[in-house]
């Protein structure tokens, strides 16, 4: 057990199980003698050398494409896209190639891979280096998609993720990379795909949310604890397959619920989550499912704070969900 | 699955012209077929039928092969029965895509066939990640990708020449140049690679230009762009006649007639696939949603 950050975690997870299997191989922009914009794969390509953590082409639809090739010939690649914002040239590979690759070969070919990329912002990154695009991917059969907040997940869901028969998309929050530290095995663990968390237990509102925004959630739902209202926060960790379960057990209890996440709220993930419990738990709901997002605009650079659903937006959606 | 060989025979014999006409005869009757409305959209194969099957003879069997949704005929080439062939045209119960995709799919896992998919250029960068993954292994199979004029203005297009160049993989872009159309080749310096054409209705030259690229990726040469250059839709077909005569191309003729016949006979009286074939192969496992909604789509169907 070990005080590691996030890119620690991920770090560990893509270095051991590389030793532990030969046909894992790293590819992506700057990944290899650099060690990666945020240095999550700093070390490996000493270690593993040029034919295991290859530097390629600035060109995403080539990481994923050839990536793609990879993973139909047997190998298991572990792409990444440097920000997420970066991720739509290679949009068409993901989403009508990887993703379909199983479905339209009746199940002769499969596209096992994970793609990693650091989604959310936070960071004064601007519009370009600040995106939340889940939903875009969790609309496409075919993809998981996975977003730990905290080292320990991201280990055991990377690993989980690898070793996967289906294409994933892994996106790391890159607000919580270096920011939270906490303990983490030293030795092989899994976390498993499509299991939420409990990350607090309580009976009065429901707050469903993951990634870098699940520590605003919890920072809220202590604020408003001091007021009486108690709320239970769901922490998704796979946005795709959903827990369902897990959430609309917890809204039968609360009869209330609030998503909070990221990325802009017209058809956002938020949207299916309320779905999903308006179709399971009707009857047990007491006040109208709220949202609080970003705003249905590009990601700002100066007014960030206005922008992402912070503790300060999310406590008055408790307060007032929880008082309707 | 089944497998009827029909490779044009090795390359130290002499070059078997056979598998054009018998290409062409089946492609003529799906055509008609299509045209009276009793099949779903194939494209025709004409004129390329020198292009598929010279590229087949030139390469192994454990040679990857990616075609688009209009080399449908290479699967035919390399071996697929044809009675696997008339299930993938109805895309029914026995069609080993389960009816996903339109005959137009390509797929053959077994003789290494990659899924071709429509949106253009896409596969290039696939096989160079395949042949790369391959000469990484130690092993001597290498990539072909098929894919034509048009597809040059793609950004796939560029994008996998350049990844075949830096990586130095042992990939063949081979690409069916009609006539105005301006081609591949001219673009294989700008990315450090080889470059040949030929006449690409001729399967003889056909065979040899895709054999000495095969060749030289084979022996770390790296990638070769080819442009396969064709004219008329006929103008393989009228080369094959010359070479085996009309007698023979009468009686290939009426053989594929007759086994395609036969084949979409059998396979017409098979059933559709089962509703739960909707839901299957969207993930390695059956995911929650999936089953709910497959039970939705049951429901639905027994009110109806």
């Amino acid at each position: 057990m070990t005080q590691i950050n996030m890119v620690q975690a991920i770090n560990d997870a893509l270095s051991s199980e590389m030793r532990r299997d030969e046909r894992v191989v790293l590819l992506g922009e700057d990944v290899g003698k650099v060690g990666g914009v945020f240095r999550v794969t700093a070390g490996l390509y000493d270690e593993f050398g040029q034919d295991r953590v290859i530097d390629t082409p600035l060109a995403e639809g080539g990481i994923i494409g050839t990536s793609i090739g990879m993973a139909l010939y047997g190998l298991r690649p572990v792409p990444e896209i440097q920000f997420a914002d970066f991720i739509f040239p290679a949009f068409d590979q993901i989403v009508s190639e990887a993703a379909k690759m199983r479905w339209r070969s009746g199940g002769e070919y499969a596209c096992p891979m994970v793609i990693r990329t650091p989604v959310g912002g936070g960071i004064r990154g601007g519009l370009y280096h600040s995106q939340s695009p889940e939903a875009l991917f969790i609309h496409t059969a075919g993809l998981k998609v996975v977003c730990p907040s905290n080292p320990y997940d991201a280990k055991g869901l990377l690993l989980a993720s690898i070793r996967d028969e289906d294409p994933v998309l892994f996106m790391e929050p890159k607000r919580v990379y270096r920011a939270v530290k906490m303990d983490v095995p030293d030795e092989d663990y899994e976390v498993e795909l499509g299991k939420a968390k409990v990350v607090r237990e309580g009976s009065g509102v429901t707050v469903v949310s993951w990634g870098a925004m699940v520590y605003e959630a919890l920072t809220a739902a202590e604020q408003v604890g001091a007021d009486g209202v108690d709320c239970e926060v769901i922490d998704l960790r796979t946005l795709w397959p959903l827990d369902v379960d897990t959430i609309v057990e917890s809204v039968k209890k609360t009869g209330r619920l609030v998503v909070v996440h990221e990325a802009p709220k017209t058809c956002g993930f938020g949207a299916e989550v309320v779905q999903r419990v308006t179709e399971k738990a009707f009857l047990h709901l007491e006040a109208p499912p709220a949202r609080v997002t970003g705003w249905d605009t590009p990601f700002p650079f100066t007014l960030e704070n206005e922008y992402l659903p912070l503790a300060h937006r999310i406590a008055p959606a408790l307060r007032s969900t929880a008082s309707f | 699955m089944d497998v009827q060989p029909m490779a044009s025979g090795d390359l130290s014999g002499e070059v078997n012209y056979e598998p054009v006409l018998r290409l062409r005869a089946i492609d003529d009757r799906l055509a008609e077929l299509g045209e009276a409305g009793s099949i779903g959209f194939l494209p025709r194969a004409a004129g390329r039928e020198a292009a598929l099957v010279g590229t087949v003879a030139a390469l192994n069997k454990g040679d990857w092969i990616f075609p688009t949704m209009a080399d449908w005929a290479i699967s035919i080439a390399r071996g697929m029965a044809l009675e696997t062939f008339a299930h993938r045209i109805f895309g029914d119960a026995r069609d080993p895509l389960r009816g996903h995709d339109i005959p137009a799919g390509t797929c053959a896992k077994s003789l290494n066939i990659a899924s071709a998919s429509a949106p253009a250029a896409t596969h290039l960068p696939h096989a160079v990640g395949v042949s790369w993954a391959a000469r990484q292994r130690g092993e001597q199979s290498i990539a072909a990708a098929l894919f034509d004029g048009p597809e040059v203005d793609a950004a796939e297009f560029h994008t996998a020449l350049n990844f075949a160049g830096v990586m130095k993989t042992p990939t063949l872009f081979i690409c069916r140049v009609r006539p105005g159309e301006e081609g591949a080749v001219e673009h294989a310096v700008a990315y450090g690679l080889a470059s040949a054409h030929c006449d690409g209705s001729d399967l003889a030259a056909v065979i040899e230009t895709v054999a000495a690229a095969a060749e030289r990726a084979r022996s770390g040469g790296g990638s070769t762009v080819i442009d396969l250059e064709l004219g008329g839709p006929d103008d393989a077909v009228e080369i094959a006649i010359a070479a085996v005569g009309r007698e023979r191309e009468g009686q290939i003729e009426g053989e594929a007639h007759q086994a395609l016949s036969s084949a979409l006979e059998s396979a017409s009286k098979t059933a559709s696939p089962d509703l739960r074939s909707l839901f299957d192969d969207v993930y390695s496992g059956f995911e929650n949603h999936l089953a709910e909604q497959l039970q939705e789509a049951r429901q639905e169907a027994e009110d109806q």
